[in-house]
C-alpha cells in the first residue's frame, strides 16, 4: 500500500510553508483524509502559541541550560510511559521556570486541554488581487465563537495598498458585525483572535476588508456545517 | 475549500489552561536545533518549505517531516511543563 503522501504536511501547513498550489491540495485532501484531520488537529494549537517570541529563542542556548530532548521521545511518551528520571528532571526545570514565569506579567495566552481536537485553520480565499494571505479557525465556546485569524503578506511584487485590516462577520441574518482591527507590517506575521456572541451556525461568512475598503479575503463557512450545526 | 468538518467537541472553559511565553520558550529549548531551525524558518522567518529547505541546506521532504515532528514535540514539551502547575 502506498504511503500518504500529504501525512506530513499539517505542520507545513499550519505554519504557512505551502505554497498556493500545495495548500490548495492539501486542503482538498483533508476534506476527504480523517487520518489527516485528526494529524492536523493534533498540533493546530501550536502555531499560534509562537506569536510574539523573539527570534532568539529559536537560536542554540547555552549549555548549561539545555536538556536536549532526542528524536525518540515522542515515541516514548506516547506509549505514556509512567514518571522516570526524565521526568523528574523536566519538572524540576519545569517549576523554575514557572517560578521565574509568575513573577513576570505576560501576554497570556489560551490554549486548550490536549484533550479535544481543535478546529483546524482554514485559508481564505483572495477576493481581490491582494499580497495578504491569511488563515482562519473558529472554536466554539459557551459565549459565542471564537474567531483566530493569522494574517501575512505574500512575498512577491505586490505592494500592499494598507498596512491596516478588519475583520467583518456576516451573520446568517444579513447583519454585519465589525470583529475588530489590526496593523500589520512587512514581514510580520499577525495572529489576530477575535469573537462573537454568534455561533458558528448563525455566521454566513467572514472578511478581511482594508479600513472602508472593499473585502480582500473572504471565509464562507459551508452550507453543511450551517445545516448541521447545533 | 475544505467542506469535510473536524468532529466538534465542546470546549468547556474549565479544561483551558493558560500557557504563557516564557513557558513556551522553555518548552523550545527542549527541542533538538533542527526543530528549532525549521521553526525558524518556516514561522519566524515566514519561508516557503523550499525557501526553508535551501537556507538550510537540507531537502524539501525534510523540512516537511522536521516540522511534522518539531510541532509534535514541541506540544509534549508544553504539556509537560503545563502539568507542573
Amino acid at each position: 500500500m502506498k504511503a500518504d503522501p500529504y501525512a506530513r504536511l499539517d505542520a507545513a501547513y499550519l505554519l504557512g510553508a505551502l505554497d498556493a498550489d500545495e495548500r490548495f491540495a492539501y486542503e482538498a485532501h483533508l476534506a476527504v483524509c480523517r487520518r489527516c484531520r485528526a494529524g492536523l488537529a493534533e498540533i493546530s494549537a501550536i502555531p499560534p502559541l509562537l506569536a510574539g517570541l523573539d527570534e532568539s529563542v529559536f537560536a542554540a542556548p547555552p549549555e548549561a541550560a539545555r536538556v536536549p530532548v532526542p528524536d525518540t521521545l515522542l515515541p516514548r511518551l506516547l506509549q505514556a510511559a509512567g514518571p522516570g528520571r526524565a521526568r523528574r528532571r523536566w519538572l524540576t526545570t519545569g517549576l523554575g521556570l514557572l517560578a521565574a514565569a509568575c513573577a513576570i506579567a505576560l501576554i497570556v495566552i489560551v490554549v486548550p486541554s490536549s484533550g479535544g481536537p481543535k478546529t483546524a485553520p482554514r485559508a481564505m480565499t483572495a477576493l481581490v488581487a491582494t499580497p495578504v494571505d491569511a488563515t482562519i479557525a473558529l472554536q466554539p465556546r459557551s459565549w459565542g465563537t471564537e474567531i483566530d485569524l493569522t494574517c501575512w503578506y505574500q512575498r512577491g511584487p505586490a505592494e500592499p495598498s494598507s498596512d491596516r485590516y478588519e475583520l467583518v462577520a456576516h451573520g446568517a441574518g444579513g447583519a454585519t458585525y465589525d470583529l475588530g482591527n489590526w496593523r500589520l507590517a512587512p514581514g510580520q506575521r499577525v495572529i489576530f483572535t477575535s469573537g462573537t456572541a454568534l455561533t458558528e451556525t448563525q455566521i454566513k461568512n467572514l472578511q478581511v476588508t482594508e479600513p472602508n475598503g472593499p473585502a480582500i479575503l473572504a471565509f464562507a463557512l459551508p452550507p453543511l456545517s450551517r445545516a448541521a450545526g447545533r | 475549500m475544505v467542506t469535510g468538518r473536524l468532529p466538534e467537541q465542546p470546549i468547556g472553559d474549565a479544561s483551558e489552561q493558560v500557557v504563557n511565553r516564557h513557558l513556551v520558550a522553555a518548552a523550545l529549548r527542549r527541542l533538538t536545533q533542527e526543530h528549532r531551525d525549521v521553526l525558524r524558518e518556516c514561522y519566524f522567518r515566514g519561508s516557503s518549505v523550499a525557501q526553508a529547505a535551501r537556507a538550510l541546506g537540507i531537502a524539501p521532504g525534510t523540512v516537511e517531516s522536521r516540522t511534522y515532528y518539531a510541532l509534535r514535540t514541541l506540544r509534549l514539551a508544553i504539556e509537560e511543563l503545563r502539568d507542573v502547575e
